[in-house]
């Protein structure tokens, strides 16, 4: 089916966690017959295990598909899937790229969520035309007129002609596709003549294919046997393949100029197609490149090490293709006294950090164990050189030091009124200052404040959730340094320092976070054959203390004879156990032990 | 082969505390059984495995419940198929009420070196609730019968932790065995064997001594047997020097044995071989020609070397990780870690060096060996 660039449409759908963002998209997939209904899987675009789990999308997923409108014209639509959540941003920004308009899903029950006003303000920043659509209006608990004003209020979105739909029961979804034909703009360009310029948006890995580059078709035209360049670091491959998501891969003839598809060439090293780079042809192409995306720098940094010293290169291959299709995340190899050789990675958040991590788990079958998480210190030493720090083994003697500096984030937080004195007892006690407080509606107000970023690493946005029943969202953007007390705390497992728990805290902290670790070890770590002490150490100074007590007896009495066999059997089973556990030294620690350091312990 | 075990399941009735594979039996059962493992014997030999016993262990059950007539059949059938020239030590085990002056007597005209008697503990009242079939009093006679017939070395057994038996209790237990003069003295700490009759009493609601006052038990009796010139040479056995049962030692120190007889265990290369718990299939098995029935696996050379490596810590002398794998090569590849481990143990107390390269449990080690087996697995 031919289309020209005035029938197209490319946008994206955006929205706060679980306002229906997902819903809408199959229903859409639906309507435009491009997934019949009876193969529809709940959440079709949530390709990953882990997305359809958890109902959120991380990555982004691109499809096409065919819309005849009410004026009889036919239209492709290409409709690229976001995430929501902040620590994806990067993804958001991503997607954003490759279209000209957004649909913002709006809970009509729930109201605007902080989640809803950053992804706004995204699509916004980035140019993209917006139709405001209000969700869930069929539940008794809509409030159609109350959340029409936030979004006008909060978000400075015109509600003229507010679409009002059930994404669940297919309500009004069509008068979405027609504001899709309507409202947004076919993708400007020069043409399918032009010199070719397409847009890397993302890219996937095929075992056969090699790497899959996803793009957008600024200008010109790109077919099979086109011998193509990519601009940023002038690799060449030629064209053996391009084509669609409808919603998997079909190949089609040529992708034009406005179109979002793929291309498979001859490309095996991941690392030659960087997100955001410019494709055109090598034969008449062109030297300029189409703006890019913002560099995004890791936030929060993590050791990741398998659990069994050879399983190195497993995890190296794990990350290195979750890289290919997550950029925003880094990694290089380091070794830790404790738990070997493994590698630093860099996220973007902690959601971010968690995702990766379960991802090797499930993709790769991989048992790994993360370092307690940190952020990058910026250490101004005596002889006025300065250094960045993300890993607190490799700080140097506190002596060369002049002072530290810590990353700071503005947090916006969304809450039902009644939280707001626990929450911003919670943010002085994380060190925070609050900064304006302003009503949304007549129960909800809008709070900003600045906090350390160390301190939401560990528990800040459960503890948040767990205050306000549920009910609070929250956002946050990097803003910039500040000097503060960081001191660097071992944790010592009988009497030697396990270099895999030492972390960063503010002194005044010290105490209260080092006893919360010593606790969750020392709950979590099965008794030994001998009693194992716990501390916390500043320096030479023990903060905490907990001991792990001896279990009295493990002793078969009588052993002759036919036992031996027997009994060898039953302790073999009896180890197999322990060979999940990480060794230090005389003392196993199980995974489980890493995973409470890292939730802070049962202490609140 | 030089160990040989005849494993007898009869008894005249089941203990409180027993799940071990014991059934009563009608004489003439007992009576044609005698002649069983012998034939048995034959079978194993034609397999191809050598037997020139060092050491013979009659037990069970209740091997003296065969009587005279049954264990000079039992002994005969052995010594017709395999010489017990190089035999240093032949132990029988006996309960009180079976170890007549007529079984003692026949045993020692046979060459048995060493009887050894289960006696649990010299208190009537807690006998009696073990479901013993004997009185304490019974049970210092039939010592002093195993003594006149000739057996200066005798061992007798006991188990610490019993119910009903309170520190005073077990004090005087342990003065009134020492005053029988043992060569050796077996103490086992009381355990809960699932399916044992202590097992469903405890169900019912039957209260032990804690672990703690089992611990408490073993200390003292530790003490007692020392004091009085018997050397704790495995965690649960003591003797007099020279007097430690060389058939069980050799098990511990990781040498092969034969097992015959239902329910007998043997370890013959890498072969681990337990025959069922059912003493009519195993006669049927024998007398109509065939093996009886078992369960057999071959472990790796590794595996191997590692069970045999992993019960000597429970000996007082130890075990060196490098003379083993010089003895056993398999062991070679996991002498680092084990010497590595042993002194991981050793820094935190369970342990302690006992020689170059060779450690042995310390005391607070004994309360854990099997943690500490687990270790080197």
């Amino acid at each position: 089916m031919e289309h020209s660039i005035e029938n197209t449409r490319n946008f994206c759908i955006i929205a706060h966690i679980d306002h229906g963002k997902t819903t809408l998209s199959d229903r859409i997939l639906e309507l435009t017959h491009t997934i019949e209904s009876r193969l529809m899987r709940e959440q079709t675009l949530d390709a990953m295990d882990l997305e359809r789990e958890r109902g959120i999308t991380i990555k982004c997923h691109p499809v096409s598909m065919h819309y005849t409108a009410r004026d009889g014209r036919v239209f492709r639509f290409n409709l690229i899937d976001t995430p929501g959540h902040v620590d994806f941003t990067y993804e958001v920004s991503r997607s954003m790229g490759a279209c000209e308009g957004a649909i913002l899903v709006v809970d009509a029950c729930q109201g605007v969520e902080a989640q809803t006003v950053a992804n706004a303000y995204l699509a916004i920043d980035a140019g993209l035309e917006i139709i405001p659509v209000l969700n869930k209006v069929d539940l008794p608990g809509a409030d159609v007129e109350e959340v029409s004003k936030q979004v006008e209020d909060v978000l400075g979105i015109s509600m003229e002609h507010p679409l009002l739909i059930s994404a669940k029961t297919g309500l009004n979804v069509d008068e979405v596709l027609e504001a899709v034909v309507t409202r947004l703009h076919p993708p400007k360009t020069r043409g399918n003549d032009a010199p070719l310029r397409a847009l890397v948006f993302d890219s996937v890995f095929d075992a056969f294919r090699g790497v899959i580059p996803y793009v957008r078709v600024v200008d010109g035209c790109i077919k099979a046997g086109d011998t193509v360049c990519f601009l940023s670091n002038g690799v060449q491959t030629q064209v053996r393949e391009v084509g669609v998501f409808s919603p998997t891969q079909k190949p089609l003839a040529v992708l034009e100029a406005g179109q979002v598809g793929y291309l498979a060439g001859t490309i095996r090293d991941p690392r030659d197609v960087k997100i955001g780079d410019t494709v055109t042809t090598v034969k008449d192409g062109s030297s300029e490149a189409l703006p890019g995306y913002k560099e995004v720098r890791p936030m929060v940094f993590s050791g990741l090490y398998p659990v069994s010293s050879d399983e190195y290169g497993k995890v190296r291959n794990g990350l290195e293709k979750l890289h290919l299709n997550d950029a925003a995340f880094s990694f290089h190899s380091e070794s830790s006294v404790a738990l070997g050789f493994g590698f630093r990675c860099g996220f973007l958040g902690l959601l971010h950090m968690e995702v990766v991590q379960e991802r090797l788990r499930r993709e790769f079958d991989l048992d790994i164990i993360s370092t307690h998480p940190a952020v990058v210190y910026k250490l101004f030493m005596n002889d006025g050189t300065v250094a960045d720090i993300d890993n607190p083994t490799r700080m140097p003697d506190v002596t060369r030091i002049d002072h530290i500096e810590e990353p700071i984030i503005k947090a916006t937080i969304i809450t039902p009124s009644v939280y707001i004195g626990e929450i911003m007892r919670l943010v002085m006690d994380r060190r925070g200052e609050m900064r304006t407080t302003e009503s949304l509606d007549a129960k909800r107000v809008i709070l900003t404040c600045m906090l350390p970023l160390n301190e939401i690493l560990i528990d800040f946005h459960d503890t948040l959730k767990s205050i306000s029943r549920g009910y609070a969202s929250m956002d946050y953007e990097p803003i910039g340094y500040q000097t503060s007390d960081i001191v660097k705390m071992d944790i010592l497992l009988n009497g030697e320092v396990i270099d895999a728990f030492s972390c960063m805290v503010h002194k005044d902290k010290a105490v209260y976070r080092g006893r919360q670790i010593c606790k969750a070890l020392s709950e979590e770590i099965p008794p030994h054959m001998f009693k194992i002490p716990v501390q916390a150490t500043l320096g030479r100074n023990i903060i905490a203390r907990e001991d792990i007590r001896a279990f009295r007896k493990d002793v078969t009495a009588k052993l002759y004879g036919g036992d031996v066999t027997r009994k060898q059997k039953v302790l073999k089973k009896q180890a197999e156990g322990k060979k999940r556990m990480k060794e230090f030294g005389t003392v196993r620690v199980p995974q489980s032990a890493f995973i409470a350091v890292l939730k802070g312990g049962n202490e609140s | 082969m030089k160990n040989l075990y005849i494993h007898v399941p009869y008894c005249d009735g089941k203990c409180l505390y027993c799940a071990f594979y014991s059934i009563r039996g009608t004489t003439a059962e007992r009576d044609a059984y005698a002649e069983l493992p012998g034939q048995e014997l034959t079978r194993v030999r034609a397999e191809g495995v050598s037997v020139t016993p060092e050491t013979v262990y009659f037990g069970g059950g209740t091997p003296s419940l065969l009587g005279p007539e049954g264990l000079r059949r039992l002994a005969a059938g052995l010594r017709r198929r395999v010489s017990f020239e190089r035999v240093v030590e032949w132990t029988v085990e006996v309960t009180p009420p079976t170890a007549s002056d007529a079984v003692l007597g026949a045993l020692f005209e046979m060459g048995v070196t060493r009887v050894s008697m289960g006696v649990q503990c010299l208190n009537d009242r807690t006998l009696r609730a073990l479901g013993r079939r004997h009185g304490a009093a019974d049970a210092e006679a039939a010592a002093r019968r195993i003594r006149a017939a000739g057996f200066a070395n005798f061992g007798i057994d006991l188990i610490a932790g019993l119910p009903g038996l309170d520190e005073p209790g077990w004090a005087e237990t342990l003065a009134r065995t020492l005053a029988l003069e043992p060569a050796h003295v077996s103490v086992y700490g009381l355990s809960v064997e699932p399916g044992s009759g202590l097992a469903r009493q405890v169900e019912r609601g039957l209260s032990l001594p804690g672990e703690e006052e089992g611990l408490a038990a073993l200390q003292q009796a530790e003490a007692a047997l020392t004091a009085a010139g018997l050397a704790r040479y495995e965690i649960s056995n003591y003797a007099r020097p020279g007097c430690a049962c060389l058939h069980n030692l050799a098990c511990w120190r990781g040498e092969d044995y034969l097992g015959l007889g239902p329910a007998a265990a043997s370890r013959i290369g890498l072969m681990r071989r337990t025959h069922a718990a059912d003493a009519a299939a195993y006669r049927a098995a024998i007398t109509s020609g065939s093996n009886p029935p078992s369960e057999e696996v071959t472990l790796s050379p590794a595996d191997d070397a590692t069970e045999r490596f992993v019960f000597s810590l429970r000996l007082a002398e130890g075990g060196s990780p490098r003379s083993h794998a010089e003895r056993w090569p398999a062991a070679g590849p996991n002498v680092a870690a084990w010497e590595r481990r042993l002194d991981g143990l050793a820094r935190n107390g369970i342990t302690e060096k006992a020689g170059p390269g060779r450690w042995r449990l310390t005391a607070r080690g004994r309360e854990v060996a099997d943690a500490v087996g687990r270790e080197l697995l």
